[in-house]
């Protein structure tokens, strides 16, 4: 039994060692000079490590500004996303109400919507109010998540009834019940929920290219695609490396904080416990 | 009484997510069906003629890209599904036999980069001038290989790339899904002598019946809408090679300037779509 | 009550946030300060260029323009205000501005391709300039006949010229040399048949182990420039004169796509190759000749370690000619257009060209200017001087840009996937009739 733990635990270990081998190599890459890379790009460890790919990252071209970019849009559609959903999640969960038997399987019928694939008729739809290169524009399409209406209503549904109806014993109205009650006992589906939609929108790539045509209004994620193109890959490949890692490093910051919370948000979806 | 209230309260707090979900979910497939019975010049919006189903007929009769872009993105999702499944079975029985959650979340973590990181990382482990898999090949004596511009070989390495940015989820819904299956089997069939292989045949497995479902339908949805990293990194070359369907929609509407056209492209999506998770959920033996 | 309160403030600001994205409506008063916007590629140099108005300190495309555009805001009395609307790159320059037409709302000056405009002038998106030239105080007999040409659409001129640019043979003169290949006075040896081609590259691989040509021969569409250059060449063309047939499947297509196969079967250059390699390869000495454009004169001038010249594409085929392509600068139709404020900096803009020629590469589209003194100093530029005189426009048809992606999926089909020569040509012609049928 124990050599059996063994193999696998060294199998798992040199899976895993490929696994990680490519990210380890992009921040390798990313600390080493242009200079260097020109000749040698295949080094795992830095060779004469520097910053000046990431001080150039910041201070050259428009990095920063599609970062900014990607926060606000990443952290509004989070945002409203967490407060619409879980306002439905409530709704299905806990409230009887007329029509509730056909709305809820019609707002989960939306999973089948291949939402990459609808972009042409969106795009339509925010030229016609000259409203693309605009946050909205980034940021509506991707507030509506059936699965995430499914998430929360699976959660609050598990809040036990007793609590809430103490408290309308008191004469609270619902929405009081709502913000008092409901949305601070579900802070594990927001962690799971909320890391889940900041990972979407952050990553999102077809329709930020689609409606944000104007450099200035590109997203990090859009931005670094661009530059991969036209970018100068034979002299400046280490300043391209380092504004990957930059364009990596809150979510996977966010993920190594919230990573118990996100797995077990998946888990909570996929309707098993 | 209590009831309309409940009612008045039920839809209050419904409408915020209904609008938006109406509004920007279900109304797009709408448009686009409208849209693809006309002829709708993304420049010249004001001049747009309806045309009933000649954008159809174009499509599956005199349009040879869309059948290759078509067929490309079929050899993708036949491709990737079952390695991406597969993979993230084994290393999810892997860990839970044995792992922890160090490794569950390695195995995880490139989900959470984005297409442009990703290409860019992989863009550069396979480039025959730079990259570690040359070097890699270089230790057994094979030659650079020009991946992304060799016919056979770009959309393959396209699916490992996808597979080494995607395969945590699938691992994590398993993994979720075996937590569920009760460990008194396994010892019930220990007891009774059965090895390891036997019991994740007959015990693993039919277990995981729900989360396979779950994954699989996923999965599928997922492949079918592949576009960023074939985009960004072959543009779909080499010579249209790994043009996948959502690319032509894109160059249809916004090189050709057919809005009309490229919808009519994406409702076929979405029906092809449509079916092919209806037959999945209807071939399962329960409900998902 | 109070936390409502608060969440609809926050709401209110983050509505406003949501909406607002830093770009304005330009518009245009009667007398008083105007304010025009203007799109364009050529990159950001934004860091360099600042409050700099001296054009000689310019090093590259995007310096010379952005100093012009600096100038020209410093310096006009009519109270002009040039703002630019936003970058965008060579690759998605055309999204931004097609999806700035879409929304109803495009800039007031915009610059563009040749091959572009008749897109937009066919759907009548521009302001005709036949009547406004004059008034502006633009010679347009100054202009050399392409230039003319290249703005005009149906007869109908759209643009202010700006230049024109072609693909040019950039020589490494140091392994022509040890290759035995030039004359008495230290000059490359030019061929003129296709036979003389090869054997220059025999010659070149037996002597020095150096490519003979390198190309991007994947990436970005210089193998359906090659084979426009080719045609151009045999005195023949890809689109019918009247633009409503394609012309692909001919003896002087298939010769020029033979020619480019031979090259790569025989290792004269590579078939791997996207832009970067190519480049990497001619900039580290192992390329005789590199198939590029006339901006990236300037930069190997500078960069390479060799003896380097620019030269103008050699007559391989019989009939001088090179593909080329142009620049100029058009006027959007818009509600309240203020075209006239606009021709002053097209004006302005045609007034330097000599400063646009010099820091970029690009062919002037003045007579005046190609053959005055003050471009005989700068460097290379002799070197290239015929180029002016054999640069051939590709054909000025609708939706030149997916006519070029078909040229060149199947030229390369050839050498990457094997495909055979003739069912290439034969597929491209067909596909390119479907486009010309729209």
């Amino acid at each position: 039994m124990r050599t059996q733990k063994m193999i696998l635990t060294v199998i798992l270990a040199i899976m895993a060692a490929f696994w990680i081998a490519p990210v380890i190599w992009m921040v390798s890459l990313a600390f080493t000079p242009n200079e260097i890379l020109k000749t040698i790009s295949t080094s795992m460890i830095p060779i004469s490590p520097t910053a000046e790919n990431f001080a150039g990252v910041i201070s050259v071209g428009l990095t920063s500004r599609w970062f900014l970019n990607s926060i606000i849009v990443t952290g509004l559609t989070t945002i409203f996303t967490l407060i619409f959903h879980s306002m439905a999640g409530y709704a299905f969960a806990k409230i009887k109400f007329w029509g509730k038997k056909v709305m809820f399987p019609a707002v989960l019928a939306g999973l089948m919507v291949p939402k990459e694939a609808m972009f042409i008729p969106l795009f339509l739809l925010f030229a016609r109010f000259n409203a693309h290169n605009t946050y909205a524009a980034l940021i509506l399409p991707r507030v509506a998540i059936p699965l995430g209406v499914f998430l929360m209503t699976q959660f609050i549904k598990a809040i036990p009834d007793e609590i809430e109806e103490a408290v309308q014993i008191d004469g609270a109205s619902r929405w009081r019940t709502f913000w008092q009650i409901i949305m601070p006992m579900s802070v594990p589906a927001f962690t799971a929920l909320g890391i889940f939609t900041f990972i979407l929108t952050w990553n999102d790539y077809l329709w930020p290219l689609v409606s944000a045509t104007k450099k200035e209004m590109f997203t990090i994620t859009t931005g670094l695609a661009s530059l991969q193109g036209n970018f100068a890959q034979g002299t400046e490949l280490g300043a391209l490396m380092a504004r990957g890692v930059i364009a990596g490093a809150p979510l996977m910051i966010l993920f190594i904080l919230f990573q118990r919370n996100l797995i077990r948000g998946i888990s909570l979806s996929s309707g098993t416990k | 009484m209590r009831n309309r209230s409940d009612t008045l309260s039920g839809w209050f707090f419904l409408t915020p997510f209904l609008l938006v979900y109406l509004v920007f979910l279900i109304y797009p497939v709408f448009q686009a069906a409208y849209m693809s019975l006309f002829d709708w010049d993304l420049l010249a919006m004001w001049d747009r003629s309806i045309v009933g189903l000649r954008n159809y007929a174009e499509m599956f009769t005199s349009d040879n890209v869309f059948w290759v872009s078509l067929i490309n993105t079929l050899k993708f999702v036949v491709y990737s599904t079952p390695l991406i499944i597969f993979i993230g079975l084994l290393l999810a029985v892997l860990i839970n036999h044995q792992g922890g959650g160090f490794f569950r979340a390695l195995f995880f973590s490139p989900y959470i980069f984005s297409v442009s990181v990703v290409t860019l990382i992989w863009g550069f482990l396979l480039n025959p001038q730079q990259g570690l898999i040359a070097v890699f090949l270089g230790w057994f004596g094979v030659e650079p290989i020009s991946w992304l511009t060799n016919p056979r070989l770009a959309l393959p390495a396209i699916v490992v790339t996808t597979l080494w940015w995607t395969m945590g989820f699938n691992m994590v819904l398993f993994l979720a899904g075996l937590q569920d299956i009760s460990p008194s089997l396994y010892e019930a069939a220990s007891i009774d002598g059965t090895n390891s292989l036997q019991k994740f045949f007959h015990i693993t497995i039919p277990g995981l019946r729900r989360t396979m479902l779950l994954v699989v339908v996923l999965q599928v949805i997922a492949s079918f809408q592949i576009f960023g990293q074939v985009y960004i990194m072959t543009r779909g070359g080499p010579a249209g090679t790994t043009r996948v369907l959502i690319q032509y929609i894109y160059e249809s509407g916004f090189r050709d300037y057919r809005l009309g056209y490229a919808s009519a492209m994406s409702v076929l999506l979405f029906l092809l779509m449509f079916i092919v998770s209806y037959f999945q959920f209807k071939l399962s033996p329960e409900e998902g | 009550m109070k936390k409502t309160v608060m969440v609809l403030i926050v709401s209110l600001i983050v509505t406003g946030l949501t909406f607002g994205s830093g770009q304005q409506d330009g518009t245009a008063q009667e007398g008083g300060p105007v304010t025009l916007k203007m799109a364009r590629f050529f990159g950001d140099c934004e860091d360099t260029t600042k409050g700099v108005t001296d054009v000689s300190k310019a090093t590259t495309e995007c310096e010379v323009i952005q100093i012009l555009h600096n100038k020209f805001n410093a310096e006009n009395t009519e109270g002009i205000t040039i703002e630019r609307l936003g970058g965008a790159e060579w690759g998605t320059y055309y999204d931004a501005l097609n999806t700035s037409f879409a929304g109803g709302d495009p800039p007031d000056i915009a610059v563009m391709h040749g091959s572009n405009l008749p897109d937009y002038a066919s759907r009548g998106l521009l302001m005709p300039l036949d009547d406004l030239y004059e008034a502006a105080g633009i010679d347009v007999s100054d202009w050399t006949a392409p230039a003319r040409n290249a703005v005009k659409y149906d007869g109908v001129a759209y643009g202010v010229s700006f230049d024109l640019h072609a693909s040019l043979d950039h020589v490494n003169v140091d392994i022509f040399k040890k290759a035995g290949l030039v004359d008495a006075n230290g000059d490359p040896i030019r061929p003129t048949s296709p036979e003389e081609f090869m054997a220059q590259a025999k010659k070149v691989k037996e002597a020095t182990g150096a490519y003979y040509f390198v190309t991007d021969a994947s990436q970005f569409p210089f193998s359906a420039r090659l084979l426009v250059t080719l045609v151009y060449q045999q005195g023949s063309s890809l689109v019918s004169a009247d633009g409503k047939e394609a012309n692909v499947n001919t003896p002087e297509a298939r010769k020029a796509v033979e020619f480019m196969l031979e090259l790569f079967e025989k290792g004269y250059a590579n078939p791997d190759h996207n832009y970067t390699a190519a480049q990497q390869a001619f900039l580290d000495g192992n390329a005789a000749i590199m198939n590029n454009g006339t901006w990236a004169v300037d930069q190997y001038n500078r960069e390479a370690d060799f003896e380097y010249r620019a030269m103008d594409r050699a007559t391989i085929f019989g009939t001088p000619a090179v593909w080329a392509n142009s620049h100029m600068w058009v006027l959007p139709k818009k509600k309240d257009g203020n075209y006239e404020a606009g021709m002053k900096f097209l004006k302005f803009l045609y007034d330097n060209s000599f400063a646009w020629t010099a820091g970029t590469g690009h062919l002037a589209p003045r007579v005046s200017v190609l053959e005055g003194e003050e471009l005989k100093s700068v460097p290379q530029r002799n070197n290239y001087a015929h180029t002016a005189d054999i640069a051939k426009l590709v054909p000025s048809i609708l939706n030149w840009q997916a006519v070029e992606d078909i040229l060149k999926e199947e030229v390369e089909a050839t050498w990457l996937t094997g495909k055979d020569v003739g069912k290439a040509l034969e597929d491209a012609e067909q596909r390119i009739n479907e486009v010309l049928k729209r």
